[in-house]
């Protein structure tokens, strides 16, 4: 997984370059149904993505492909676009999620750094963090599991 | 529509100001940090003239009459609505009947509430700028009371994620072009101006010095206090028209820099300009903290500009992205 | 907002100073630049300064022009590179300025001299060594001239004060002064617009609004223009 350091600048979306862009632009394409994307700006410079053939093209009420692991009762915390995810706001000083810290529904449980846009990554249910897989600084795709919670017995 | 339900004494609407017209005398308002309602403006779509809520005295606390997008910018003042934290520099959605609660940040000095639409007062010369000495601009030129109702400007349709969304913020995003404390001290860029060579051996002391921020400052301007600073001679300057970020020094020897509601004209000999890139950071500087000057130049002055004008750009540029990438899953 | 708001015409050479000085240029922030006329404060040397700002008007690069007593602060759309360029420009522009008269508006201002505004005037008689009547007299005779507007929002710098009636400004100032006293600093006067702390001293009182920020010209005085003062009663 990329990591990037947000001190070193290069981080406009429009450096076409950039893999995160590249792989945040991939997860929007296959989560809008898209089969390619073509995006031209003023500059002249072009970027096309197209979807490997026979790749299934998850739809956001499909997209639950990965079982958790932790049983059945585990709830796992998805990325909610491609980016790169922190366990902290920047300006905080702790992680929002951390192995047996509980987490009420909605909370929470960290961000994803789209550029210098933040995304919530927030727990559906109320439960316990049982792990937590995501590492603050990974590049994760969309609908990737960040952790997972169960309910609290 | 929002109802304040509850405010501190100097609450005002702000917006980017009201230039042009020091020719008659009229000052140029606008938020103190217009960094942080830039930000919050396109964060709920807003275009960039659109007017917000300055807040520097806590708790603040309104109602959302109807659903709405908004957001909170500049100092982290732990908002939260209907009890939920909400993380700084933030946009969000309220439903009618919610409540926005704002609490003393504790570092900076003001908040900037902005809503989709924006607060919709009459302009005044081209601005919704609440000018309190001219007793125009914003709400009747006065400032915010419990019980006021504020009008909403038509919101341009955005997708405004419903989980809501931020930012990276400016001081952090940008720490390398805004370095930030020099042993405790917030440092400022500024050019020597017109009167700076009068002051002799003590103009090295005024770069030197750290000078604290004395209770007698608002939004016309900062008093600093420290070791007093006098020219060699004293001249008879002339009534000259001034900008915000002028460093002047009255007969006492201790600074003045002159801020958003500042005086149009003024007399008092000038050491120093502030760069307009780092007068958001002055803005969100508080009262009793430490500042020291750092000479610039023209070059360096450009050169901070445009990594903010890049950092907005990016901001800009990016939320409109995420917003339709969110928009498309929905 | 146009600074000229009237027509411009160019005077009688015999009012350009004879003076081939340089102008004072310094920067007072990133985009802001003051020009300061060498020599005196009179009228010549104003009658240059808004020459200079009328030939500053149709520059593409200038956001504001904002006359000054005898000095003139330009803003730049952007920041420049470096302050030579514009520097240059604006000596340039000095320069050539022929001192320009501006046909401006006569304007009338019905004053009560004396009675409860006029804080200061037994102190400008102990100053002076003059009468009232005298005081008074001698400020209503007067024609002056707008030479700036700023400080306060319509507020018109008033040159042509008599120096047998010139005050220095005070070092404390008044803290809750009308508006609408008629007011000397130094070798000024002028009308006070907002009621509030003000370091001018007081001999009388105007009702004349001079500022309606709703109105398309939100200020009644413009530089040129030419004021009397009415003595409309006299309380002493």
């Amino acid at each position: 997984m990329a990591k990037r350091d947000r001190a070193t600048g290069g981080e406009a979306i429009g450096d076409f370059s950039d893999p995160v862009l590249i792989s945040t632009l991939t997860g929007w394409l296959e989560a809008s149904g898209a089969r390619e994307l073509e995006i031209t700006t003023a500059d002249g410079r072009a970027l096309k993505i197209v979807l490997a053939a026979g790749r299934p093209v998850a739809k956001l009420s499909e997209a639950a492909p990965e079982q958790p692991a932790g049983g059945p009762e585990a709830h796992a915390v998805k990325a909610p676009l491609a980016g790169i995810f922190q366990d902290r706001h920047p300006a905080a000083a702790g992680p929002l999620a951390e192995e047996g810290l509980s987490l009420t529904a909605g909370a929470l449980a960290g961000f994803v750094e789209v550029g210098p846009v933040l995304l919530p990554v927030r727990a559906r249910e109320a439960g316990v963090v049982i792990e937590v897989r995501a590492r603050a600084g990974d590049l994760v795709g969309y609908g990737d599991t960040i952790l997972l919670t169960e309910a609290a017995r | 529509m929002i109802e304040i339900a509850a405010t501190g004494p100097l609450n005002t609407i702000q917006d980017l100001g009201r230039p042009g017209y020091r020719n008659v005398g009229v000052t140029g308002c606008g938020a103190m940090d217009p960094l942080a309602l830039t930000i919050g403006n396109i964060l709920v779509g807003n275009a960039p003239e659109a007017a917000g809520i300055e807040v520097q005295t806590f708790p603040f606390r309104l109602r959302f009459s109807e659903r709405s997008a908004f957001a909170v910018t500049g100092a982290d003042c732990r908002a939260k609505l209907d009890g939920v934290d909400l993380p700084p520099w933030w946009a969000a959605e309220a439903e009618a009947g919610q409540v926005l609660e704002l609490f003393p940040p504790l570092k900076d000095a003001r908040t900037y509430f902005s809503l989709a639409g924006g607060v919709d007062v009459a302009p005044v010369m081209g601005s919704r700028s609440t000018s309190l000495r001219g007793g125009f601009g914003g709400l009747d030129g006065r400032v915010l009371a419990a019980g006021d109702r504020l009008e909403t400007g038509a919101a341009t349709p955005l997708f405004l994620p419903k989980d809501g969304y931020g930012v990276v913020p400016p001081s952090i995003a940008l720490k390398d072009v805004f370095s930030s404390a020099d042993g405790g001290a917030l440092v400022i860029r500024a050019l020597p101006a017109g009167e700076h060579d009068l002051f002799g051996a003590d103009a090295e002391r005024f770069w030197t010095q750290p000078w604290k921020i004395s209770a007698r400052s608002d939004r016309t301007g900062y008093r600093l206090s420290g070791d007093p600073i006098h020219p060699i001679e004293t001249v008879e300057m002339r009534s000259h028209g001034v900008v915000p970020g002028v460093v002047q020094v009255p007969p006492a020897g201790e600074p003045i820099v002159q801020m958003s509601d500042a005086n149009t004209a003024g007399g008092y000999p000038k050491i120093a300009g502030v760069i307009e890139a780092d007068l958001w950071r002055l803005g969100q500087a508080r009262i009793g903290s430490l500042l020291r000057f750092v000479p610039a130049t023209h070059g360096e002055a450009k050169a901070v500009e445009k990594a903010l004008a890049a950092y907005v750009e990016d901001v800009r540029r990016t939320a409109r992205l995420v917003a339709g990438a969110l928009a498309a899953f929905a | 907002m146009s600074v000229l708001q009237t027509a411009a015409f160019p005077s009688p050479s015999a009012v350009v100073p004879d003076t081939d000085g340089l102008a004072k240029i310094s920067a007072i922030g990133t985009r802001a630049f003051l020009v300061e006329a060498p020599g005196a404060f009179d009228l010549p040397n104003q009658r240059r300064i808004w020459a200079l700002s009328h030939a500053l008007e149709a520059r593409g690069e200038i956001a504001e022009i904002v006359p000054g007593m005898t000095n003139l602060l330009v803003i730049l759309k952007e920041t420049p590179d470096g302050p030579e360029g514009i520097t240059h420009l604006l000596q340039e522009e000095w320069r050539r300025a022929q001192g320009v008269d501006l046909a401006g508006r006569e304007i009338e201002i019905a004053v009560t001299y004396g009675g409860e505004h006029a804080s200061d005037l037994p102190a400008l008689c102990d100053l002076s060594g003059l009468s009232d009547r005298e005081v008074v007299r001698i400020h209503h005779e007067g024609t002056y001239r707008v030479f700036a507007l700023g400080s306060a929002p319509g507020f018109g710098y008033l040159h042509g004060l008599d120096p047998r009636i010139h005050m220095p400004r005070k070092t404390v100032p008044s803290l809750n002064m009308v508006r609408g006293c008629v007011t000397i600093g130094g070798m000024q006067t002028g009308v006070a617009v907002l009621t509030g702390p003000n370091g001018w001293n007081s001999i009388g009182f105007a009702e004349l609004q001079m500022f309606d920020p709703l109105a398309a010209a939100p200020a009644v005085m413009a530089p040129g223009d030419t004021v009397r003062f009415r003595p409309e009663r006299i309380e002493l």
